[in-house]
């Protein structure tokens, strides 16, 4: 049997790894590195460039080239971040495209190529045919994306042998050598374009997942998207007349680059000189970035991982005093201002003894070992991410598979027929942890027939089987015959239901016929609302503001009460923005009291 | 039916240690894992450990293997006078949470949040309570489980009714649970 290699497919970079007298080893391609850039460029003729040479030509020639492949596998209608990228990508019966000049490929197919470009620097390392691998995919990953990773790993001519989650692999990485312990660890996983946050139970060499949480569209390159933001408002500030040529194709390919580099400068320096001598028009432009400004727009975008712990903590029924460690993994995880939000969250400073980037594709590797016997004392224990269930009357979600249940796994439901006679009931599976059927991810949906009978006589078993990859499987049984089948979910969405909403939404904007009373309508309610709220606010905490704050605030309102007066839209829509900034201090010390008195509540209980 | 509890060497019984039979579940893994034993039955020990790890559905699977018990209809009288009061609590939480998650001014969202920290503050009251009412549930399991093996009718419908009042009382505890964390998502 030929060797199973770990492969870590990243959305930035990714790597591939094989063990190696018992220990797992990276391999490195031709010129020496580890870390493969996940970037995939199409020349007008011949075969695509892969890594490097494909990063070259990003600021070259951005509409052929392919980065962040990773954020269009396996999503649905409507969540295609088309504007994003500077190469072309549309939708087509609910899944994502991208288009180069007239070929269209699917990201499962710009994946494989760079699954390919990794087995073929494995082959050349290893002097040997690599058939078999391990691929590494966000825990929080749902069943349609994992099924997109598998695919790409087969079209690469790969037998996925196991899809693993990124999370519970960088925990592989760092327990291996502690196999005699007894301890519970947290991931915090920040990449390029996922957060997964886990929790882990190790007990002698088992690995066991608690409970897993994350956001598969939330990473690295949202900074980076800020960040060339903040530049392209610096630029614009100095050079107003060049403000709609910064749009350009190219010259926002190099600025993205620039950015992101600088990023990643300022993990070690506090300021980075950016340097743009290709502004259009022949200009320079010139600028001193600070970490201070790069952490400002940075905060508002790690913050939201926040919840994500706080819920992940809850399901494990751990506090974070009982956490041994919090392992950090990810490349934007080098940040300072990350690693801060890490030790408030969990009350400990994080443990850095992995390598950021590389823990997930040795983790891999060694789950590889695992399946290829060559690591015997181990075992992994994952868990499913998302509750499965089924749609039940009244459009709600009924739970069959609750989250973070141990895998694989499988929990059956009776159902039966709701009418005399029926001849088929059509169930619609669904992932996801919202009340409403509609709110969640649709896996597909299946017709059974069984013979018609009087109602609540039918006895159909559903059969629900989450697999070791997190894929899902189910089965059917009519109790009454016997009869079994393996049903296939249909995968396509339904491209009309979103049709239509889309269309009530828009008529309701519509129904006011004269926008600008809509306008107004909405804006002097906003007045009549804060108006009330300032005057409360003064009576609550004004004590606690200086009487020259107390008199500027005054002078706000009775700014937009002149404004109202005057029915001017425009002075009434500044003078409630400024009422809004005005008051901002005044809204702080109304939450201290709220906490405050919700403390001394609880006190007096 | 398989026995779950013999899946685990236990004694089926009301309560069990479930530390131990998280350790038990742990090392069992090692063999049937289906990275080691291709023939290794891990959703049947997956199946067992779920099962025998909640009191709910422990107490269903111990009366199943013994011939069966019939499932109340509803909880307790003094069960149900909960509902009234976390569907109210409930019901006026997601009305105030609403329009507080799309609210962008400073000012108004601080009083929304003011007015948001109240309701909290009662759900985490009926909160307790509702843990003060599982407390007695488990209490009076561990009660029927000191004179175990049973026998009796009683015992039998009383572990039934016990399941019954307990898993209603779980499920609006995750209710409240779900609506704090929302609610901490937002400050």
């Amino acid at each position: 049997m030929s060797h199973i290699v770990g492969i870590d497919l990243g959305t930035t970079n990714s790597l591939i790894g094989i063990m190696d007298s018992g220990f797992p080893i990276l391999l490195a391609d031709s010129e020496g590195f580890r870390l493969t850039p996940s970037i995939v460029h199409f020349p007008a003729s011949g075969e695509p460039l892969v890594g490097r040479a494909a990063g070259r030509m990003k600021a070259i020639a951005p509409e052929r080239t392919v980065f962040s492949v990773k954020r269009l596998m396996g999503i649905r209608q409507g969540e295609t971040e088309k504007d994003h990228f500077p190469f072309q990508v549309v939708e087509a019966q609910g899944k994502a495209g991208i288009v180069i000049d007239d070929r269209r490929f699917t990201p499962e197919e710009v994946s494989s190529f760079i699954l390919r470009k990794l087995k073929s620097d494995a082959e050349k390392a290893m002097g040997e045919s690599i058939t078999r691998a391990v691929i590494t995919v966000p825990a929080y990953f749902n069943d349609l994306q994992r099924q997109a990773t598998k695919r790409a790993g087969e079209a690469a001519g790969l037998t996925v042998e196991r899809i693993i989650n990124e999370p519970t692999a960088a925990a592989l990485a760092y327990g291996l050598d502690r196999l005699k312990d007894r301890s519970k660890i947290a991931v915090y996983d920040l990449g390029g374009g996922t957060f997964d946050i886990s929790i882990l139970e190790l007990n002698e060499g088992v690995f066991r997942v608690l409970s897993t949480n994350g956001n598969t569209r939330l990473g690295g390159d949202d900074i980076d998207r800020d960040l060339v933001r903040l530049l392209e408002e610096r630029i614009t500030a100095r050079h107003p007349e060049i403000r709609y040529e910064l749009k350009d194709p190219l010259f926002a390919a190099r600025l993205r680059e620039l950015a992101h580099d600088a990023k990643l400068r300022l993990s070690e320096e506090a300021a980075v000189q950016i340097e743009i001598p290709f502004l259009p028009g022949n200009r320079r432009f010139s600028y001193l970035l600070s970490r201070q400004e790069l952490e400002a727009i940075t905060r508002p975008i790690i913050r939201r991982t926040r919840s994500h712990c706080l819920r992940s903590i809850d399901d494990a029924k751990v506090a974070p005093r009982d956490l041994d460690e919090v392992i950090l993994v990810g490349g934007v995880t080098r940040m300072p201002i990350v690693r801060q939000l890490v030790a408030e969250i969990f009350q400990r400073l994080p443990n850095t003894s992995q390598n950021p980037d590389e823990a997930v594709a040795i983790g891999a590797t060694i789950q590889a070992g695992i399946i290829s016997g060559e690591i015997q004392s181990v075992v992994l224990l994952d868990v499913t991410p998302l509750s499965l269930g089924v749609e039940t009357f009244g459009g709600l979600m009924n739970v069959i598979i609750p989250r973070n249940t141990t895998i694989p796994c499988r929990a059956g439901e009776m159902f039966t027929n709701a009418v005399a006679n029926q001849r088929s009931m059509r169930i619609k599976v669904l992932q996801g942890e919202r009340e409403l059927a509609k709110d969640n991810w649709e896996l597909g949906s299946f017709e059974i027939e069984f013979a018609p009978v009087p109602k609540g006589v039918a006895r159909v078993g559903i059969q629900f089987e989450i697999d070791a990859d997190g894929i899902l499987h189910v089965l059917a049984r009519d109790t009454n015959t016997g009869k079994e089948h393996v049903l296939d979910l249909a995968s396509a969405v339904d491209v009309s239901d979103e049709a239509v909403e889309q269309m009530i939404a828009e008529s309701l904007d519509h129904a006011f016929d004269d926008m600008s009373e809509r306008i107004w309508t909405e804006t002097s309610i906003k007045s009549n609302e804060l108006l009330p709220a300032v005057k409360s606010a003064l009576t609550l905490v004004g004590d606690q503001v200086t009487e020259e704050s107390r008199q500027e605030i005054e002078a706000l309102v009775s700014a937009v009460a002149e404004a109202l007066e005057s029915k001017n839209i425009q002075r009434l829509k500044a003078a409630n923005a400024a009422l809004d900034q005005g008051t901002q201090h005044l809204a702080t010390l109304l939450i201290d009291r709220a906490m405050a008195e919700a403390e001394k509540r609880r006190t007096d209980r | 039916m398989t026995d779950f509890f013999a899946v685990f060497g236990l004694q089926p019984r009301p309560v069990i240690d479930v530390a131990l039979l998280s350790n038990l579940f742990a090392s069992k893994s090692k063999s049937v894992h289906p990275d080691h034993g291709a023939d290794g039955d891990f959703a049947t020990l997956n199946e067992a450990f779920q099962t025998l790890a909640h009191p709910v559905t422990r107490v269903w699977h111990l009366l199943a293997l013994s011939g069966g018990e019939a499932k109340p209809t509803s909880a307790r009288a003094e069960v149900n006078a909960w509902f009234g009061q976390v569907a109210n609590s409930l019901q006026r939480f997601d009305q105030m949470l609403q329009p507080l998650s799309q609210e962008t001014s400073s000012l108004l969202r601080a009083i929304k949040i003011g007015e948001g920290q109240v309701l909290v503050d009662e759900l985490e009251k009926l909160s307790e309570d509702l843990g003060a009412e599982k407390q007695g549930l488990l209490e009076a399991l561990a009660q029927i489980d000191a004179r175990w093996p049973s026998d009796l009718a009683a015992d039998r419908s009383a572990l039934a009714q016990i399941a019954c009042d307990l898993r209603f009382v779980e499920k609006w505890l995750a209710q409240i649970a779900e609506r704090r964390l929302r609610f901490q998502e937002l400050l």
